[in-house]
């Protein structure tokens, strides 16, 4: 082919747009290549982005992205098999506006894409990258079916699906002890009642954690006329339902059912994520002329409730552009790493290192909601003999249970979700 | 030669969903371009590499989906695309998009052949490439499941209710052809690369001359429910039971003893 | 009111001529064949009768159009099928009229006409408002057939010819009952793994005296028969309906709902069509249809 372009990125997952639009913007030349009809048509995502990626490198996109509501309730529910314990937390008016919003992915990648497009860079859909080109283990462009494109560099952002690197060997196919399935499910409910059931104002949302015995963690966020449910199911610990029964029970529960139980189901879906955290994180995300960025590269937070790694995609997405523009200018390709390193993403990671671990913990789905639907039952049902915080606690344990551990445990979930 | 070729931008009927009221989700469905639309760019295609034809395309809509699929036609090789823009073209009077067409044509035309898909999937109405000619006042041969041109001839086969007929006109003509026509190419990357930069024009109606157009005075779109008796049985429980009771029906509608 | 009413089969002539009786209007046939005309003059004010080898859009509807001319009708019928369609949209692009195809039904409100028109390949009815003069195309078994008798005249009418297409026509050889006549029609899908089998399906249709046919994808797909039943193909409306092996999509349900009773086999119990039947089976149609039709033989 005639053509020769700077860059090739595959995948215009939020990595990939990110790549582009940094690489674009220093004067590359760049191609995104999708295999979806469109950007977004592909992805699999629960609702909640973080702003500051954004007020950091895109100006102007309060006014312009398609957010559906402004975060400002976060609220953190442990689910029993009727009861629910939760604890809420509304946000004071920001002055600077939210730290986060719901969307939908689709609509903002068509959004990202429009201003990758505008800076100049083509995103070209319904073209699925079979292989990477190598010469000597240097990357050379890629195969799309009999065409061959050239360029001087490569990044791959193909997502958590990583086909194309475990094609390439470079990176292990997902070990079954660490999937999680993340599942999502769109409700359409109505701006109304979703005003009035979630007791939410104008474009004010609501972001919910949920946690039980009877499907993990999960997570609610309210669009305006819909509402995007979802649990992370680790298959290795309910073994005793089926993937797709899992966010049923969800549905179904009681507190829940009462929220969205009218409204209609209108997409499911659901996409393998690697569990293991920052142990998954690639250990070498680059190489001769390519770079890997986004979820494909292990860039993903799992924190038991929800999944978070469209802020991380877009962060990485930054560093690759400086990368590949500074080894364009003589360094060493180990750049990507340096900077990937001094990241805040990666501290998060690191923060969140112990999750997995925690996850496995049985304890945290099976034991605590119990626990805590059983103290606040036993402090607020009235009989004869009031009781006290301390006599709860003790009947519904059987044992010395510290109250303080379980919140601290609690909270360590929660943390910076 | 020079081909036009009318594309739609359609609802995938397969996904929709209802509203507990039974009202389509109409703005969440997904859309492309309508499938037998895809065979009659591909048939324009065919005789551009056959003939050496110079071919057109055209949509009538104002969303940045109908330039997608715009270029999806330039992808599978149209050589210039137009969108006139019109607010929801789907609640236009078939005639109003017929005067459309028929402008857009002397605006850009003369052309030897419009082709269209036979019916779009959503409103399956069948009958715009007839609106076309009828104002164009030149033939039609509809639903068409293949087309040839020989010596000078387009020559139709069209499978109908009473048999298969073979229709021969000559240039200028509509044609509109069914799925059955053609299995549409999938675009190279090549193409598609192409199709990226190619412009796109676009024109509104006021730029073709139209001023009136009509719009359908829709009431109501609900979900069609059928209030049938639906009684059934399990034959994977209890076979000879299911079999029996088979067998009762036809009794009782009178068709077995 | 003036009505006319292009029509194909007598079938369609009744029931269309039940639309004429809720509108309460006068009633116009126009008609290709003179046999088809002097049935037609039974049940209709006045039949236009040209003579026609066969169908040809051009030619057709500028003969339609020419005899419109000259009764000046508010509003316009044709059938809902390929050739009907093709015929409403020429006919109505040149009198610029509104056309609305798949009516099922329609009234007046006021000084103006409420139609309920199929939309999405059947999946939804739309109501429309609308006013004539108009053309329409209905669905066969829409509406039921009129009773009400008429002694009309004929009158024959040149054709007006369009030189510009020629046409060959070669009829379909019809084996056994034509389907849009049968009482009983079996219908096989893609539950079918094999050609061979479709056997079953001929054979519980001649037992029950009935006609069988297919879903599409077993006929345009697969070649295992010319027709099929669906929008893009056969209409029918039989007392009964007998679906094997059939999913039930829009687009082929579209085209059997105006049976009396529907009965479906299908070994999935959440498929579609289960929504749509008056008696279901959900079973294995290998262990079903053989049983079936060893107990019916029994029996004979
Ligand atoms: C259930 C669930 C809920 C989530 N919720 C949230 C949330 O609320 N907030 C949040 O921040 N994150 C969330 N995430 C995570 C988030 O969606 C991902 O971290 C993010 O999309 C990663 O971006 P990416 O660009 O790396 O990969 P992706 O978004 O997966 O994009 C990869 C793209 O590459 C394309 N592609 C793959 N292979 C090829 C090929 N060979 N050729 C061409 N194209 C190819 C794909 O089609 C896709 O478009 C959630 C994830 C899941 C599964
Ligand atoms: C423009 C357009 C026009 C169309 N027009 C028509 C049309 O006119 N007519 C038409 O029919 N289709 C039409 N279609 C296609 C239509 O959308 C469906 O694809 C088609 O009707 C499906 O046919 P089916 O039910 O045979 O197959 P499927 O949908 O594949 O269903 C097969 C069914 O068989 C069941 N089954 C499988 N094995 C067994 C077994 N051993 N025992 C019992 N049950 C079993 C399965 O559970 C399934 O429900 C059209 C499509 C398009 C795009």
């Amino acid at each position: 082919m005639s053509e020769r372009y700077d860059v090739i990125i595959v995948g215009a997952g939020p990595a990939g747009l990110a790549t582009a639009y940094f690489l674009v913007k220093k004067g590359f030349k760049v191609i995104v290549l999708e295999r979806g009809s469109e950007p977004g048509s592909k992805n699999v995502f629960g609702g909640r982005i973080y702003s500051y990626v954004l007020d950091k490198y895109f100006s102007g996109w309060r006014s312009e992205a398609p957010v559906e509501r402004w975060v400002r309730r976060e609220k953190l529910s442990l689910l029993c098999k009727n009861d629910v314990v939760s604890l809420e937390y509304e946000i004071g008016r920001e002055i600077d506006g939210y730290d986060s919003f719901t969307t939908f992915l689709s609509r903002f990648l068509k959004w990202m894409a429009l201003r990758v497009e505008q800076e100049g860079a083509i995103v070209a859909t319904s073209v699925r990258v079979d292989e990477v080109l190598f010469d000597d283990g240097k990357a050379r462009g890629v195969r799309v079916g009999e065409d061959k494109l050239e360029a001087e560099y490569t990044v791959i952002a193909e997502g958590a699906n990583t086909l194309l690197l475990e094609k390439h060997s470079l990176r292990d196919k997902i070990s079954p002890k660490d999937i999680t399935i993340g599942i999502k499910e769109v409700i359409k409910l109505g701006r109304e009642k979703i005003e009035e059931r979630f007791g939410l104002i104008g474009e004010e949302g609501l972001a919910q954690f949920l946690l039980s015995p009877l499907f993990g963690g999960g997570f609610i966020y309210t669009m305006k006329d819909y509402v995007s449910i979802g649990v992370v199911y680790r298959p290795l610990i309910k073994d005793q339902v089926e993937a797709k029964d899992v966010i049923e029970e969800l549905r179904l529960h009681p507190s829940i059912s009462k929220l969205i139980g009218d409204g209609i189901p209108i997409e499911y879906s659901a996409h393998i994520i690697r569990e293991a955290g920052y142990r998954d994180l690639m250990s070498k995300p680059y190489g001769d002329r390519y770079l890997v960025v986004g979820d494909a590269a292990g860039l993903l937070l799992n924190t038991g409730f929800t999944i978070r790694g469209v802020d991380l995609a877009i962060e990485s997405g930054r560093l690759a552009g400086e990368a590949i523009d500074r080894i364009s200018k003589g360094e060493d390709p180990s750049i990507y790493v340096k900077l990937l390193r001094e990241s805040e993403i990666i501290q998060m990671l690191k923060k969140f290192r112990g999750v997995p671990e925690v996850l496995s913990n049985h304890k945290i789905y099976t034991v605590y909601p119990e626990i805590a639907c059983r103290i606040l039952k036993n402090m607020y049902s009235v009989d004869e003999s009031p009781i006290t915080l301390r006599e709860s606690i003790r009947e519904a344990t059987g044992s010395r249970f510290s109250m303080i551990k379980f919140i601290l445990e609690l909270l360590f979930m929660v943390k910076n979700l | 030669m020079k081909i036009l070729t009318l594309i739609k931008l359609t609802l995938d009927i397969s996904q929709l969903k209802y509203e507990s009221t039974g009202e389509p989700l109409t703005e969440i469905a997904p859309k492309k371009m309508g499938d037998s639309d895809k065979c009659a760019v591909e048939e324009a295609v065919r005789l551009k590499e056959k003939l050496g034809a110079y071919t057109v395309v055209a949509t009538i809509g104002s969303t940045s989906e109908n330039e997608r699929i715009i270029r999806d036609a330039y992808a599978m090789g149209i050589d210039e695309g137009y969108i006139v823009k019109v607010e929801d073209p789907e609640i236009l009077q078939a005639t109003s998009i017929g005067k459309i067409v028929s402008s857009l044509v002397e605006k850009t035309g003369p052309y030897d052949l419009i082709i269209l898909g036979a019916g779009s999937l959503d409103t399956h109405s069948y009958t715009l490439g007839s609106i076309i000619a009828s104002k164009l006042n030149i033939p039609i041969i509809a639903g068409v499941d293949s087309l040839q041109y020989v010596d000078g001839f387009f020559e139709a086969l069209c499978i109908m209710e009473d048999g298969a007929y073979t229709f021969r006109a000559k240039a200028p003509l509509v044609v509109t052809v069914t799925t059955e026509a053609n299995e549409p190419r999938i675009p190279t990357l090549k193409t598609i690369l192409r199709s990226k930069k190619m412009e796109v024009k676009t024109l509104t109606i006021h730029d073709l001359g139209v001023d009136d157009v009509v719009k359908v005075d829709l009431l109501d779109v609900k979900r069609y429910v059928v209030n049938r008796r639906k009684i059934l049985w399990d034959a994977s429980e209890d076979l000879e039971k299911a079999v029996d009771k088979f067998i009762e029906v036809l009794v009782s509608e009178g068709v077995a003893q | 009111m003036k009505i006319m009413l292009y029509g194909e089969s007598i079938e369609w002539i009744k029931q269309a001529r039940t639309v004429a009786d809720i509108l309460d209007g006068e009633t116009i046939g126009v008609t290709p064949s003179r046999e088809l005309g002097n049935e037609a003059v039974k049940i209709l004010n006045k039949v236009y009768v040209f003579d026609s080898i066969h169908y040809e859009p051009n030619s057709y509807y500028k003969t339609i159009y020419k005899i419109a001319e000259e009764v000046k009708p508010d509003l316009s019928i044709f059938p809902s099928t390929i050739k009907g369609r093709t015929l409403a949209g020429l006919y109505a692009g040149s009198r610029d009229e509104p056309v609305i195809t798949d009516v099922v039904d329609l009234r007046y409100v006021g000084r103006f006409l409420e139609v309920k028109r199929l939309v999405y390949g059947g999946a939804c009815v739309a109501v429309l408002r609308a006013s004539t003069p108009l053309t329409i195309c209905i669905s066969q078994g829409a509406f039921k057939p009129s009773e009400k008798g008429e002694n009309g005249k004929i009158e024959y009418f040149s054709r007006v010819d369009e030189e510009r297409v020629q046409t060959i026509f070669k009829p379909r050889e019809y084996l056994g009952i034509p389907l849009e006549r049968a009482e009983v029609v079996v219908v096989a899908g893609r539950g079918f793994k094999k050609r061979e089998d479709l056997e079953m399906v001929k054979e519980l249709s001649s037992r029950l005296d009935g006609a069988w046919s297919v879903t599409r994808p077993l006929a345009a797909d697969y070649g295992w028969a010319d027709t099929w039943i669906g929008i893009s193909g056969a209409i029918v409306s039989p007392r009964l309906y007998i679906a094997i092996g059939v999913s039930g999509q829009p687009l082929h349900m579209i085209a059997a709902r105006n049976s009396k009773t529907i009965i479906a086999v299908n070994k999935d119990p959440s498929a579609p069509i289960f929504e749509e039947v008056d008696y279901g089976i959900i079973g294995d149609l290998y262990q079903v249809i053989p049983r079936l039709l060893e107990k019916i033989k029994k029996k004979t």
